[in-house]
């Protein structure tokens, strides 16, 4: 395999006169990628294609290799956790992702074994014999999950499966996906949620408006960003001494005191890193913390949108 | 001496180094080896669960029951006339007690509930929760989705129309006093599955495919009551005004009991009259074939959009 697990090429995908997702072309590799972006950018549309559960209005989407759309025996190598329900209320969570199993062509045996064995990994063993109907919202993503891990798949499609969730099942779902992750698995997860991706992986696809606005590692689609200085946020005891050597220095664009603090804007973070201490130790100042508040996902998505709106 | 130990040092620290960056750790996806059960299966495992959800709601449960109702009552009334006609002189018009294997009372009342409960439900409540994201993530077609869909609420259905009509028929032929007149009417049997399936896939097959038109159970459950009920009331007041069999035309229980009086030789009450039976085969038959082909349509290719 050429290290891509799924691949796009100017995909897209309207309705009508609606164009939900257009021309998107990326390639995703092993591990965990977050597919970010707000409600309707068209993140849902797009894991769709990729499940094979919308047909690309053009451009092609395969996974593994092979085109998804109507490739039933693709399927089996596929696990998807959609984002709405559908579940049967009368049907037990061990039912339901026994039978979901089944469905992958695993005998009936075969199909409980992996449905327990999946309940145990998403810690919902005691719950597994009760009806979906007295399930909680977060033990609904986890028997969810469950029905798409329970065959095994090479690469898996989450849509918002944080939604919801309390903190334990938070946490677990989220040891869940590291474990697929370390275990060689292709993970695309879908979120709205930037800090909840953040906490995932730093891979990240960035929708907007259903077009691919950026594609990569978080923090060198941060460094790729020229339009927006970067911000450093230094922690000192006397912000003003610190910015007065600062302040005349090329790759500054400027200053801020904040409180105790100072934030710098520049364009060139690379010359500015070295450049902090020499200036406190001139100038007498006492760093205490040194952080780059922009360097994260939610900056960069704010951003990338902002660039996309105007 | 220094130098073996140092030679062992370095050994150990490039082994300690191999431990923690040099060993390539086998991630490689190991696909399932077993056997898989075969794709035309698929259907089963659909068509089970939901036989099974259906056998837990109060509604299949209550009309399962009260389908002994109009078997006892059939079996206590052709169990009389029986005797009557044993006791009859010749020539005393008498029913005949195989009136009571056709169409026993009650129970195509009884099936065509069980169709609304559970056929209006089937596509529908799917449609409504996002289920289909569960079902086309799999290696299953439209046409198994189909199947597992059509045959629980058909096997639902056949219970009724014809596990009681079955007992009924050979209740009669138990009641019957000689062995040849039970070879006389033994095709009553057969005539009894035909009439148990016919009834129950014309029953069955519209309710499904009703329940693939919308989201809403209550909508689909409307729709096919609608075009079960309306052309039967409307039928057969408007047979009774004109005398004539045709206002009864778009209705399915028409057709059924046309069907049934030809398979079982039941002669129509004085007076009456009755459509050719070639209509009523023709109409059920495309009754079944439109319904099955509406599912397929509505179906075929479907895109599963987000609820």
């Amino acid at each position: 395999m050429s290290g891509a697990f799924i691949e796009c090429e100017h995909s897209a995908k309207w309705y009508g006169q609606i164009i939900a997702v257009n021309d998107v072309s990326l390639s995703v590799a092993s591990g965990v990628t977050g597919l970010l972006g707000p409600n309707g950018a068209g993140k849902s549309t797009l894991l769709k294609m990729m499940v094979g559960q919308l047909r690309p209005s053009k451009g092609t989407v395969k996974v593994l290799g092979e085109s998804v759309w109507g490739n039933r025996p693709l399927m089996r190598r596929i696990g998807y956790c959609p984002e709405h329900e559908g579940t049967y209320e009368d049907l037990t969570g061990l039912e339901m992702v026994t039978a979901m199993t089944e469905l992958h062509g695993f005998s009936r045996d075969e199909a409980r074994a992996r449905a327990e064995k999946m309940f145990g990994m998403v810690d919902l063993t005691e719950a597994m014999n009760r009806r979906l109907g007295e399930y909680s919202k977060g033990m609904r993503q986890r028997a969810k999950l469950a029905q798409a891990l329970a065959h095994d798949p090479e690469v898996i499609f989450l849509d918002e499966p944080l939604t919801g969730c309390d903190p334990l099942a938070r946490v677990r779902i989220l040891e869940v996906i590291n474990d697929l992750a370390a275990r060689g698995r292709c993970v695309v997860v879908s979120s709205h949620v930037l800090h909840e991706i953040e906490t995932m992986t730093s891979q990240i696809l960035l929708m907007h408006k259903g077009q691919l606005r950026a594609e990569g590692d978080v923090h060198q689609i941060r460094a790729l960003i020229d339009a927006h200085p970067h911000k450093v946020r230094v922690e000192c005891d006397r912000p003003r001494a610190l910015a007065e050597r600062l302040v005349g220095q090329e790759h500054v664009v400027g200053v801020t005191v904040d409180g105790e603090a100072l934030v710098i804007d520049t364009r060139m973070p690379d010359r500015l890193y070295p450049a902090i201490p020499e200036a406190a130790r001139a100038s007498g100042v006492y760093i205490r913390a040194l952080t780059s508040p922009d360097d994260n996902m939610a900056a960069v998505f704010k951003y990338l949108t902002e660039t996309a709106t105007s | 001496m220094s130098g073996a130990g140092s030679s062992s040092g370095k050994a150990q620290k490039v082994a300690r180094m191999a431990g923690k960056e040099g060993v390539i750790t086998d991630r490689g996806y190991q696909p399932y080896s077993g056997r898989y059960t075969p794709e035309a299966s698929r259907w089963k495992v659909i068509a089970a669960r939901m036989l099974k959800m259906s056998a837990r709601q109060w509604w299949a449960i209550l009309l399962l029951i009260a389908t002994i109702v109009p078997l006892l009552i059939s079996a206590v009334s052709m169990w009389i006339m029986s005797k009557l006609v044993a006791l009859a002189p010749p020539g005393v018009p008498l029913e005949s007690p195989d009136k009571y294997i056709m169409l026993p009372a009650g129970t195509m009342t009884i099936a065509f509930l069980l169709a609304l409960f559970a056929g209006a439900a089937q596509v529908a409540d799917d449609a409504r929760a996002g289920a289909f994201q569960f079902y086309f993530a799999r290696p299953v077609t439209r046409e198994q989705y189909l199947a597992g869909k059509v045959v629980p609420v058909l096997a639902l259905t056949m219970f009724v129309t014809l596990a009681p009509a079955l007992l009924l028929s050979f209740l009669r032929l138990a009641l019957l006093p000689s062995g040849a007149e039970l070879l006389h009417k033994l095709p009553l049997v057969g005539a009894t599955i035909i009439m148990g399936c016919v009834e129950a896939m014309a029953l069955a097959a519209p309710a499904v495919a009703f329940s693939s038109l919308s989201k809403r159970r209550s909508f689909v459950q409307g729709g096919f009551a609608t075009l079960y009920l309306l052309p039967w009331v409307v039928g057969a007041i408007f047979m009774k005004v004109s005398r004539s069999p045709w206002p009864g035309v778009l209705s399915i229980p028409e057709h059924l009991e046309n069907l049934a009086r030809f398979l079982y030789r039941m002669p129509l009450p004085d007076g009456q009259r009755a459509m050719p039976v070639w209509v009523s085969a023709l109409f059920l038959s495309a009754l079944v074939a439109g319904s099955l082909a509406l599912l397929r349509k509505r179906l075929a290719d479907v895109e599963v959009v987000a609820s």
